[in-house]
């Protein structure tokens, strides 16, 4: 996804996240009773920390290729059995960290509207 | 990329779920089923659940690169009868009585087939409520840009 605003692009980045963690908890879920299965995780705040540090010596013109290289990738998670109980009360933080992304790009498109339109009401 | 996918995949479960249920209430079912030979029995059936990555079962889901598709679904893979020896029961007035009077019944362990039963319907309920949190997720992400 191309993005003007660096808060835009992590945060579409981060909804991308949460997204695959979604589908990753619904796979284990899905998966549960199957013999031999081996739940999932996502592993996604490596990528974010390192590209962090990145970005502080990176020159601001460099800073969107750094943010655009941040990706989740599905890894196997340290338990070897499905607990549902945990699945779920992950899933439910998961979704909640998931509204509160789409809060906070909500309000990032709000304040680009505010700029567009030279705050006047639109 | 997408939530919908994500649907897909506790769907799938739940279909697998419901397979499981009647092949354990059809096991139940036919509990009291007797035959007068051990081989005319009825076997109870297993159902084998498998794990799919539709990536790498459909080479044309590989191309579209979606991390979705690198998540496994569960499939019934096959139903596949128990193998279990009959219960023999002594009951000599029995029409379907041997020589010595018993008779043939499935082996199929009552207890044991309630308890999956249960283990099943808390399966699906999981699965369920997953897919409750993905479709708000979903509608929530529709909302993005209306006018409030």
């Amino acid at each position: 996804m191309f993005s003007i605003d660096p808060v835009l692009e992590l945060l579409s980045r981060s909804l991308d996240a949460c997204t695959l963690r979604q589908g990753v908890y619904a796979a284990n879920i899905a998966n549960a009773d199957t013999v031999g299965y081996r739940p999932l995780e996502v592993s996604f705040e490596e990528s974010l920390r390192s590209a962090a540090q990145l970005s502080q010596s990176a020159p601001s013109a460099q800073q969107m290729d750094v943010l655009r290289q941040i990706e989740p990738s599905i890894v196997p998670a340290a338990a070897d059995t499905v607990q549902l109980d945990q699945q779920l009360a992950l899933m439910d933080k998961n979704a909640i960290r998931y509204q509160m992304l789409v809060g906070g790009f909500e309000r990032s498109i709000s304040l680009l509207r505010m700029a567009v339109l030279e705050g006047r009401e639109g | 990329m997408g939530l919908f996918n994500i649907m897909d995949i506790s769907a799938a479960a739940m279909g697998v779920q419901r397979t499981r249920l009647e092949v354990a209430a059809t096991n139940l079912a036919n509990a009291q089923t007797s035959s007068a030979s051990p081989g005319a029995t009825y076997q109870p059936l297993a159902a084998i659940v498998r794990s799919v990555v539709p990536s790498q079962a459909d080479p044309s889901r590989m191309a579209s690169g979606a991390a979705e598709d690198n998540l496994p679904v569960p499939v019934v893979a096959e139903l596949v009868p128990m193998n279990v020896a009959p219960r023999r029961m002594y009951e000599p007035g029995h029409p379907d009585a041997d020589a010595q009077g018993f008779v043939n019944y499935p082996g199929i362990d009552p207890v044991s087939t309630m308890l999956d039963l249960i283990s099943i319907s808390r399966s699906y309920e999981a699965n369920l409520k997953a897919f409750d949190i993905t479709r708000s997720l979903l509608q929530r992400s529709l909302d993005i840009g209306s006018q409030r």
